[in-house]
């Protein structure tokens, strides 16, 4: 071989050889040789079989049985294992090449491992996506919220099953389309928070609108517009949408339920009080006017209107003190109860104790509850004021007020020697005009312990009848403990 | 002889308030409207000591009429004082933002009433 041809071969990249027929390397170009980790006199002379591992050497002798006159080129990839211990997957041409009386083998090959590699890695990889994508399209497919992805020309990129089933189409149906097309004027003010989204670059999140798709069934819900910031070229957004049309619905029916409730309490507040007015003062004018004329009996029948005008007006003022208890009326702050307790004690229940004969204890440590002090007292006021309402006639009352810590509560228990409480009354007597068996004999409006339960829910707490072991009745309070108390 | 509005769509609670003012002041002259709806006319017409005015009245209520009647300037001497059955904050801040002189809670028993009729006069008669 020329020098030249020599010197051009050796700078190229492929594994140039040929080897006699016992498979003897005549040449090797630089590629071939540095690919076998030997020098060129190493190489040269050698057997082609000597650089592989023993195991292989009949495949390598089986490619050279297909070679013939007939047919004297083969290509083929072959993996294999050098006897360096390196792994290659070469891709060669073996030809027969005759002579003046020569006969050789002429191998070029080119080293595609690094290539071979790739494309497994990629084929890997694309597997990889593809199996995340069937994961994240069944993830989609499985969330009941509506997903869309659009851009900022209003098409409808991607989406899931839920989002496609709300307008009576299938995915497949309304990938690509756009929203004007499936939405009709509605498209246009979800376009335009679209872009409000677009330009800003910031989450629009909780918007409540009409979903009103030209097929499907229309309603209402509540989205989030979130913006994809990767591709500022291809500007996108993910929307979800959560149906609330049943919430607007239930939304309705409750304002509805409480514009009756305000009317109502208006009512009972106003109308109900003008004719109870009439009567007691009607009876009064009687009284003072025609006194003289009537019979002395007469004076017990002005007695007992006037009593029952007094019982109808105080069940008019707690039923609608009851009505107007709402999570709107309630204003928490940390509240002293033992403080609470004492002044109340000191104005309002020495006197009472005192006439009825009997003791109120309070507990010494200081309980920090969260509450409404007005609404506190008159949770307290009516405990206290049932102790004394329903005491035993054969002993002074006692009542006892302990209060422990319960988790995140201040446990208050209001304990009185009364005469007590049918334990199977228990939960009726929370109940509006719920009243237990003995004290339906004693005047009340059965209101009092329903709007102590009704203002403890609002405070987060409960309140429950516990059974004691000596008689009377014992109430549990449970309320929210301030934070200063956690110390 | 001094002269009292009274617009309350409640026959009985007019008597009682006439008889009240009335058991403190013999010289007043009542003059009654069962709605507010003619009342400015009326009292441009009467020049009234004061005009008692409820609160719940059907069609327009003690508010509207109120409004009504302190927009106009030429009643802006004329006390108006409101009453109504129940003792509402809200109401008694709404009228007072709406230009009342006062505000009474109509009595549940005749004392009540005797006191209420002292009280106006002894503040407006």
């Amino acid at each position: 071989m020329s020098p030249t041809l020599n010197s051009i071969l050796d700078t190229h990249p492929d594994l140039i050889c040929r080897y006699n027929p016992s498979l003897e390397f005549t040449y090797a170009n630089l590629a071939m040789v540095e690919f076998l980790g030997a020098s060129k006199e190493e190489v040269l002379g050698s057997n082609l079989l000597s650089w592989y591992p023993a195991d292989i050497k009949n495949n390598i002798l089986s490619i050279y049985d297909v070679i013939t006159p007939e047919r004297p080129s083969q290509t083929l990839i072959q993996a294999s294992d050098m006897k360096t211990g390196a792994s290659s997957i070469l891709w060669t041409t073996i030809g027969l090449f005759e002579g003046d009386a020569v006969r050789e083998y002429q191998s070029v090959g080119r080293n595609i491992t690094a290539e071979v590699e790739l494309e497994h890695k990629l084929k890997s990889q694309t597997q990889t996506l593809d199996r995340v994508q069937t994961e994240l399209r069944s993830v989609l497919d499985a969330v009941p919220s509506r997903i869309w992805y659009k851009d900022d020309k209003n098409n409808i990129l991607r989406l899931n099953q839920a989002a496609a089933s709300s307008m009576g189409m299938t995915v497949a149906e309304v990938e690509g389309q756009n929203t004007y097309d499936l939405f009709g004027d509605a498209a246009k003010s979800y376009h335009e928070a679209d872009l409000k989204v677009f330009e800003s670059g910031v989450a629009i999140r909780g918007l409540i609108e009409a979903y009103t798709p030209e097929t499907g069934e229309s309603g209402w819900v509540q989205t989030d517009k979130i913006p994809f910031d990767d591709d500022p070229e291809e500007p996108r957004i993910l929307v979800v949408s959560t149906d609330i049309t049943e919430l607007k619905e239930q939304e309705a029916i409750l304002k509805s339920i409480n514009k009756n409730l305000d009317d109502f309490a208006s009512l009972v507040s106003h109308d109900l009080q003008a004719p109870l007015r009439k009567i007691a003062i009607t009876a009064q004018l009687m009284e003072l006017e025609l006194g003289d004329q009537l019979p002395k009996s007469a004076g017990d029948y002005f007695k007992d209107i006037s009593q029952g005008v007094s019982h109808m007006r105080t069940l008019i003022q707690s039923f609608l003190k009851f009505m107007r208890a709402s999570p709107d009326s309630v204003a928490l702050d940390t509240v002293n109860l033992t403080a609470l307790l004492r002044e109340m004690a000191d104005e309002e229940m020495t006197e009472a104790f005192s006439d009825a004969g009997g003791t109120l204890s309070l507990p010494d440590n200081d309980i920090l509850v969260r509450g409404d002090m007005d609404l506190l007292r008159q949770i307290f006021a009516n405990l206290l004021g049932n102790s004394i309402k329903y005491r035993a006639a054969d002993r002074p009352i006692e009542v006892e007020i302990t209060a422990k810590k319960d988790q995140q509560f201040w446990a208050i228990t209001v304990s009185d020697n009364g005469t007590g409480i049918d334990e199977n009354s228990s939960e009726q007597i929370f109940d509006l005009f719920g009243r237990s068996k003995p004290h339906k004999e004693i005047e009340g409006s059965g209101i009092g312990l329903a709007l102590c339960r009704r203002i403890i829910t609002l405070h987060g707490g409960t309140i429950e009848l516990v059974s004691k072991n000596t008689p009377g009745s014992s109430f549990r309070v449970k309320l929210n403990r301030a934070r200063q108390s956690d110390g | 002889m001094d002269k009292v509005v009274i617009i309350d769509d409640s026959d009985f609670d007019r008597k009682m308030i006439m008889k009240a003012i009335s058991s403190g002041r013999s010289t007043v002259s009542f003059t009654e409207l069962e709605s507010g709806e003619n009342a400015a006319d009326v009292i441009a017409q009467e020049c009234p000591k004061i005009t008692i005015l409820d609160i719940r009245m059907p069609g327009i209520d003690g508010f509207e009429v109120l409004a009504k009647i302190r927009s106009n300037p030429k009643f802006d001497d004329i006390p108006i004082v409101m009453i109504s059955g129940s003792e509402e904050a809200a109401d008694r801040a709404l009228a007072t933002k709406h230009g009342a002189d006062g505000y009474y809670v109509k009595p549940p028993s005749v004392a009540g009433y005797l006191s209420l009729g002292q009280n106006i006069c002894s503040h407006y008669l």
